[in-house]
């Protein structure tokens, strides 16, 4: 592959290494060690949330439900810490799985929109996080602590949590045949369906797969902060979702990958962390993610639009 | 004539007017726990509290028929109440004026940018809620700023009769876009285009107008809630309108309006959100925890699109 076609197909990639640069032109301790560092730790929680809504993305699905689900798991997770540390990490995994195949069966047994779906299911999560603990609560072990000071080459393990998830996600992807039928149903659901894809199955694991990734995203948040939050959760689905749609995953479906998602967690995250060196104040960042989301949207329709034109162009 | 009174299906009528059946299920059941659910004074207070988010499902409800959506109405309110608190000084009709046609102003963007670039309107408005409430985020610098002139209060509490304006203001709306909906060539329009977009196109229908006007309309109605909501609150916040967008668009799919388009009226939505505004005052009233009610809003959602799903396909295979 020539290098300008190289740079043509990751434009995203192009995008974050631009971003990255002027950031740290313009803000001189952004080279800094430890902002490289803040800037991992902070994506490595939500970052995993991000990529599990990539894969419901793929499918031609969305998730609205993760930011509650999240909420959900961190007071669930350090509850369950109480009993058992091993019943911390365990709990929130097998009720996630339990989330996921109730949003999945929702969308495929009722031929449901899944964004209708999950904006019922979002808010059910939310009030029951409140409802479950309705303050803060402190983790009593020092199981969690041995999660979030373990690290390897002077990085925490939960970015490499991270970093493997993606990996792992990536190869599910692309290496099996659940992955490949992802892809095709989220291209064209009708013509999956034809060629005797079960649909409904990758669905409803899409949604699953998802759902363990945001208690993983719970319990990691959890063990590094050190608390659980009923309300942690609020406006994750918003920043997960530009995330995604910055690693140019396509809202329509049947394009992107989990790699491309983790460049977009990146952007997102080096986009945010440059105002908070600019000294830009908080409350912009609704604004800015706000606006990411429809740059990006309309960026991908514009692809789409080409590539419609220009069938097998380097654009598709 | 005869023969047509007798093939009315009672099944499918019920089915097709279930929400009042939900609405009287709900009034018996509460008034006999609790005999002070229906006291003039109670009503009152649902209907004052229906009357601002009320407007709101106006604009959803013709958005849903015609086959769209729109998750930035919230947003659209919160900024016009801020809009509305900031411009006080400068009298009440130049920041009523300057509100709502700011909200309007949004509907446009919101319908012009589904239009024109062709995306679905859910992710469209996703990101211009997020841009809208980033606004008054950063506005209100995200704290609670109160309104400075007492008299724009009256705009929403003056009474007339024993009952507020805003009251009488929201039932004129809804009888003037029901009129227009089910009377006016723009209204059948919506339900065309609603019901099958393409055909609408083929009959030379202007489709990307109709549906621009749709959304710029919502935006209209979303702003006069959000003055409503400044002069009855008289604060600017950007947690107002937070729950709005998932409130309003339950109260149109209880009120027995199908997200897959093209029928539906405004009484349905009107009657659906009565539903959950009684059902929120009957929780109150009956000391749940706030949170448990927002669990019931969710997954009452869930169960009425269930419910609407295996009809809707019974119907079918008929």
């Amino acid at each position: 592959m020539r290098p300008l076609q190289f740079i043509r197909s990751q434009t995203q990639l192009v995008i974050l290494v631009v971003v990255f640069l002027i950031c740290a032109a313009v803000v001189p301790e952004f080279l800094n060690e430890r902002t490289v560092l803040n800037i991992l730790k902070t994506v490595a929680t939500s970052g995993i949330v991000a990529i599990g809504l990539s894969v419901v993305v793929i499918g031609g699905n969305l998730d609205l439900s993760v930011g509650s689900v999240f909420s959900l798991m961190c007071v669930v997770s350090v509850k369950m810490q109480n009993t058992s540390p091993w019943l911390g990490l365990i709990v929130p995994i097998v009720l996630a799985v339990g989330v996921g195949a109730l949003n999945g069966f929702l969308v495929t047994r009722f031929r449901l929109n899944s964004i209708i779906v999950t904006l019922g299911t979002m808010s059910v999560w939310a009030g029951a996080a409140l409802l479950y603990s309705p303050t803060i609560m402190t983790v009593p072990g020092t199981f969690y602590e041995k999660i979030s000071n373990s690290a390897f080459l002077g990085i925490p393990t939960y970015v490499y949590v991270f970093f493997a998830a993606a990996i792992v996600l990536q190869v599910v992807l692309f290496k099996t045949k659940f992955g490949r039928s992802l892809f095709f149903q989220g291209v064209n659901p009708e013509a999956a369906e034809i060629a005797g894809i079960n649909k409904n199955r990758s669905t409803i694991l899409s949604m699953v797969i998802c759902s363990i990734c945001v208690a993983i995203g719970a319990i990691l948040q959890t063990s590094r902060v050190g608390s659980g939050y009923p309300i942690s959760g609020v406006g994750l689905e918003f920043s997960a979702l530009t995330a995604v749609l910055l690693g140019g995953v396509s809202i329509a479906g049947g394009k992107g990958s989990a790699l491309r998602t983790v460049i977009g967690v990146l952007m997102l995250q080096v986009i945010l962390t440059g105002m908070i060196l600019m000294d830009i104040k908080h409350d912009w960042q609704s604004i800015v993610k706000g606006a990411l989301i429809l740059v990006a949207l309309t960026l991908d329709a514009w692809q789409q639009r080409a590539a419609a034109r220009n069938p097998g162009g380097l654009a598709a | 004539m005869k023969g047509r009174l007798r093939q009315i299906n009672y099944r499918q009528a019920i089915s097709d007017n279930r929400i009042f059946v939900f609405i009287v299920a709900l009034f018996v059941i509460v008034q006999a726990i609790n005999p002070g659910f229906i006291t003039a004074n109670n009503v009152k207070i649902i209907f004052q509290n229906l009357s601002i988010e009320g407007m709101v499902a106006i604009g959803m409800a013709m958005l849903i028929i015609l086959g769209e959506i729109d998750l930035s109405v919230g947003a659209i309110m919160s900024v016009s109440c801020c809009v509305s608190i900031y411009l006080q000084p400068y009298g009440i009709l130049p920041a009523i004026l300057a509100s709502i046609g700011i909200g309007t102003l949004a509907g446009f963007l919101n319908g012009a940018l589904v239009v024109k670039s062709g995306v679905s309107s859910l992710p469209i408005t996703l990101g211009t809620m997020g841009l809208m409430n980033g606004i008054v985020y950063v506005v209100t610098e995200s704290q609670s700023v109160p309104g400075t002139n007492k008299s724009f209060l009256y705009v929403a509490d003056t009474m007339i009769g024993g009952i507020n304006l805003v009251i009488y203001l929201f039932i004129a709306l809804v009888v003037v876009f029901e009129f227009v909906l089910q009377k006016c060539y723009f209204g059948r329009s919506i339900m065309a285009v609603g019901g099958n977009r393409f055909a609408a196109e083929y009959v030379g229908l202007r489709v990307d107008r109709v549906r621009v006007l749709v959304f710029t309309l919502t935006g209209l109605l979303s702003s006069i809630a959000g003055v409503m909501t400044a002069a009855r609150y008289n604060i600017a916040s950007g947690h107002i309108g937070e729950q709005t967008a998932l409130a309003v668009i339950t109260a149109v799919l209880i009120g027995g309006i199908s997200l897959s388009g093209g029928e539906g009226s405004i009484t349905k939505a009107f009657f659906g959100y009565l539903f959950i505004i009684s059902l929120q005052n009957a929780m109150r009233l009956l000391k749940f925890p706030p949170d448990l009610s927002t669990i019931i809003t969710g997954a009452l959602l869930i169960v009425i699109l269930a419910i609407d799903a295996v009809t809707i396909r019974r119907n079918q295979f008929k």
